[in-house]
């Protein structure tokens, strides 16, 4: 197990590797001169060439690769053109909004996606399976930005039941510690403003989750399918034991791999691609941050967001690779 | 006698496992470890031996669906693991080889008729109208019936699937055919079926037959010549009459005895081997089979046994016999 | 004589397909006695299977239901039992073993969870006794390193240790009746002659009754006391093992034992049944083994013949007609 997950970290370093390149060769992927595209046509050529020399721009290509790779590598994500602001600093919040609503629609989809799939399997052909399966389909095909419009409208606007947007009231300030307000709120003892946030939360996470939710049912019945129809399900059968447990205990745990593959890549995209859901609910978090960077043509900030969002994807794959031993003893870690 | 059909001599397959971070080769497993035997035309030569012990990828290199790691296959004198491609074509139409599984080694998609016709078409045999002829031709002679070619595999039943597999191997006039566990899958009525119609053909077309099988009364029955084979080696191997009734090795005498007689009065002494068959990749030193011989020496667990022929002329590896 | 413990009367399974019906076991008859060795022997298709899953209440249903019949463990008819009784019943009166020992076993859980699983359920031993009663199972069943196998997983036992392990768990909680569906069919030989020497061990020292399904004559004649011989879904021939090898008075049973290729004896040629195994409902008509018999007769067409014989039953107008 230790050297397995020796060598799968090594297998990161190229994977990391490539990724800083691709992220770096973005800025100079822009046709034109950077600085002209950052500063406008209107720029004097003086200033061009003073952010030429600031940005590094006038060194050979590798150099500046080089020089780029130092500065993440030391915690130098560099700074914002919009606003001069360290981009190391600004983006630890911005990730943490994100964190903190995708791991909340994440909970959504895995509990109601999985007990979904179970169930849907368990009672083959029922008219559950059949309502869950056509709900599932639904959930898969719906945009999330048209999703999330009628939230708003539904539960907003008509029903005035949850906030419709931000992460918590424009008159409190959550004091932040961890800059992930559920904990934020309970760590300051602040139990008004946890509810708060948990309201807040609660419209975005649910669209947020519809996606991953329909897919990890859909994944659920059909590897749940397969065991049951397995001859150690009929083994547990003719021991006498419920139905029940045999589905949630012995069948599940045999089902779990491809689901914990499904969660793996799901968790990945929502980290990262949260940019609709973020934008419609007013959510600060990173992706709105890039979406605002975008707007601004703030390449800097693209950059570090588009590097800090593939370094997540590929630590959780990461570390659902390593999970998948604890569920299949059979996988052998060489 | 004249030369053998085909002489298999220190034939090996090793597979590499790989492992650690660098990938390098951690241990090596022994599938098939030196084994040698000759077959004459017209003859069957039975091998028998438990899962694992390397009987099938014997077959398979002898059709080189697996390329031997070391050895030599002669058919015909010629060695057929250094021919050109266009000698080795040949040597494909001569040697044809039979399945356990009648039902995965038939195309579900495919009628019968092409799928029997196939093998021709490969071979260049023939214009369409004798290809088609030799079809139901060839049909009828496995016991089935010319409008049968019409049909798809999932409409028959195991034992007339097997018989398809056999018409698909004689469509080329083979001379040596390799049959894989051909009945073992099959129930008793229809496997004495497929048995008579294998012996049968054998005699009409003086066919020669590697016949590859765990089940021993079935390999008694059909084969000249037998030999058993343990954890990747050929431990005994001599005409089925003597083998059977005096076998020499210790493994084949436990193999023989552990057959259950279908005879309630029969209730032979059983020697019950303990334990399993070690893993090939682990081989015991010394003989392979000591540490589960009834009656191993000192030395077996040193020396390995060589092959040695009795007055009789059968050949076993046993250190009892030095 | 001992008592009966299990009787299967004028059970009758069928599946309900898109086909419509179709009869799996057709009217069986048979009973096992307390701490025998019964064999119910037969080709594929013949029903073995269903019955023993009919007993079970494991039938895969739908489509697999029981339409006709009775099944009596100790006088309770447990053909249409609640689940909640068969439950209590599965695993701890009656248990089962599996042809495939490599697939019968939860591959994610230790071989010692699921060792303990039917104890836990039946008898509600305190976890400390459970490890000992666990260890003393696996001895029981002749595997070395019990304490060790106990935390071990499945892929790492071979396929006779495997079946080592699934018949220590049917006999967890010490049943009356243990059904075995072909038990050593997936083995190799030297590992099959473990197997069957172990079953008997355990019926001579529990006094367990087996139920021993299987298609091979070969293990039928050297384990069991009484043989039943099914064929397409019906009972041919029910007796005495010694009885029905030596003297099988059905042609079927004749022709099984005659087809096997012997291992003392080379013969020129195999006696062959002719045909094969008639799908089951296909034959509306008359003795279903009519159109492979050798001794066929006119109105074996027509009429289909009954089961008779005292301790020597026999489905067959020839046997009939000689009584």
């Amino acid at each position: 197990m230790l050297s397995y997950s020796v060598k799968r970290l090594l297998m990161l370093v190229p994977v990391l590797l490539g990724m800083t390149i691709i992220v770096f060769a973005i800025i100079h992927a822009i046709p034109g001169n950077p600085a002209l595209t950052i500063l406008g046509t209107k720029a004097t050529p003086e200033a061009i060439h003073n952010l030429n020399q600031s940005l590094g721009l006038d060194q050979p290509l590798y150099v500046q690769y080089f020089t780029y790779l130092k500065n993440i590598l030391s915690g130098h994500l560099g700074t914002s053109i919009q606003d001069n602001t360290s981009i190391a600093s600004e983006i630890w919040p911005h990730l943490a909004a994100t964190i903190e609503l995708s791991f909340v629609a994440m909970v959504i989809a895995v509990v109601v996606g999985i007990n979904a799939g179970i169930i849907s399997a368990w009672k083959q052909n029922s008219v559950f399976d059949y309502a869950a399966m056509i709900i599932a389909l639904i959930g898969v095909s719906m945009p999330i930005f048209w999703l999330g419009l009628l939230e708003q409208w539904a539960f907003s606007v008509k029903l005035n039941w949850l906030p419709s947007i931000g992460r918590t009231d424009i008159i409190t300030t959550v004091q932040p510690i961890t800059n992930l307000y559920l904990i934020d709120t309970l760590l300051e003892g602040q139990f008004a403003q946890f509810w708060m946030v948990v309201r807040h939360l609660i419209l975005p996470a649910i669209a947020l989750a519809t996606i991953p939710t329909a897919i990890i049912a859909r994944m659920t019945r059909s590897s749940m399918l397969e065991v049951l129809k397995s001859d150690y399900i009929r083994t547990a059968k003719a021991k006498g034991e419920h139905m029940f447990w045999i589905v949630y205990k012995y069948a599940l745990k045999n089902a779990f791999i491809p689901i914990l593959t499904v969660i793996g890549l799901q968790t990945g995209l929502l980290l990262g691609g949260a940019i609709l859901t973020e934008t419609i609910f007013g959510w600060p978090g990173i992706g709105l941050y890039v979406y605002n960077a975008i707007q601004y043509r703030d390449y800097p900030v693209i950059q570090s967001g588009i590097l800090v969002i593939s370094f997540i994807f590929v630590m959780v794959n990461f570390i659902t690779d390593l999970l998948y031993g604890l569920f299949d003893p059979r996988i052998k870690y060489r | 006698m004249s030369e053998p059909l085909l002489k298999v001599e220190n034939l090996k397959k090793y597979y590499p496992i790989k492992g650690g971070i660098f990938g390098k080769v951690s241990e090596t497993v022994r599938a098939v470890d030196g084994v040698s035997f000759t077959v004459n035309e017209g003859e069957t030569l039975g091998i028998v031996g438990e899962s694992g012990c390397g009987k099938s990828t014997t077959g398979r290199m002898i059709m080189r669906l697996i390329e031997p790691t070391e050895g030599s296959i002669q058919f015909e004198g010629k060695d057929i693991l250094n021919i050109s491609k266009s000698e080795m074509r040949k040597v494909r139409k001569d040697v044809q080889m039979i399945f356990q599984d009648p039902y995965a080694s038939l195309n579900p998609r495919q009628t019968v008729g092409s799928i029997i016709e196939e093998p021709m078409i490969v071979h260049g045999l023939g214009d369409r109208k004798e290809r088609r002829e030799r079809v139901e031709e060839l049909l009828e002679l496995v016991g089935l019936s010319a409008y049968h070619a019409k049909r798809y595999p999932h409409q028959f039943s195991g034992g007339q699937r097997q018989r398809i597999g056999i018409a698909r191997a004689l469509a080329v006039r083979p001379k040596l055919i390799i049959a894989d566990e051909p009945v073992s899958a099959l129930d008793v009525s229809v496997q004495s079926q497929v048995l008579n119609l294998l012996q049968d053909l054998q005699k009409k077309f003086n066919l020669t037959y590697i016949f590859i099988a765990h089940d021993l009364s079935v390999v008694r029955h059909i084969s000249n010549r037998v030999g058993v084979m343990y954890l990747g080696k050929i431990v005994e191997i001599s005409d089925s009459e003597s083998l059977y009734d005096n076998p020499k090795h210790p493994y084949t005498k436990a193999l023989l005895s552990a057959v259950p007689i279908p005879d309630p009065d029969k209730t032979a002494d059983r020697i019950i081997l303990s334990g399993d068959v070690p893993s090939p990749a682990h081989p015991p030193a010394g003989c392979a089979f000591h540490d589960r011989c009834p009656v191993a020496m000192d030395i077996c667990s040193k020396e390995k046994p060589v092959m040695k022929e009795m007055e009789d002329g059968r050949l076993v590896s046993c250190h009892l016999y030095d | 004589m001992s008592e009966t413990i299990l009787e299967v009367k004028g059970l009758k399974t069928s599946f309900f397909t898109d086909d419509g019906e179709v009869p799996a076991v057709d009217g069986i008859n048979f009973s096992v006695n307390e701490g025998e060795i019964l064999g119910i022997v037969g080709e594929s298709g013949c029903g073995k299977s269903v019955t023993s899953l009919s007993i079970m209440g494991l039938l895969p249903s739908p489509p697999g239901k029981i339409v006709g019949g009775q099944i009596l463990y100790k006088g309770e008819d447990i053909s249409h039992a609640k689940e909640s009784r068969m439950r209590k019943l599965r695993g701890n009166d009656i248990a089962m073993i599996f042809q495939e020992p490599m697939t019968s076993l939860n591959p994610v859980f230790t071989i010692g969870e699921q060792l303990t699983e039917a104890i836990r359920l039946h008898n509600h031993l305190p976890k400390k006794e459970l490890e000992s009663r666990a260890e003393e199972l696996l001895k029981m069943v002749g595997l070395p390193r019990a304490r060790e196998l106990l935390k071990e997983y499945p892929h790492e036992l071979s396929g006779g240790m495997r079946q080592r392990v699934m018949i220590a768990i049917a006999m967890s909680c010490d049943p009356k009746v243990l059904i075995a569906d072909e038990p050593t069919t997936a083995l190799d030989v030297t590992i099959q002659a473990q197997i069957l020497d172990l079953m008997a061990k355990l019926n001579r020292e529990t006094h367990t009754a087996i139920i021993l399904i299987t298609h091979d004559l070969g293990v039928v004649a050297q384990v069991c006391k009484r043989v039943v011989v099914m064929y397409a879904g019906k009972v041919v021939e029910e007796g005495d093992v010694r009885d029905i090898f030596n003297h099988p008075s059905h042609p079927y049973t004749e022709g099984l034992i005659r087809s096997i290729p012997d291992l003392y004896s080379k013969k020129e040629k195999l006696y062959t049944i002719k045909g094969s195994v008639p799908k089951p409902g296909s034959i509306k008509q008359g003795c279903l083994f009519a159109p492979r018999c050798d001794y066929v007769m006119d109105k074996c067409w027509t009429n289909a013949p009954e089961l008779v014989g005292d301790s020597h039953k026999s489905r067959c107008f020839l046997h009939q007609e000689q009584a």
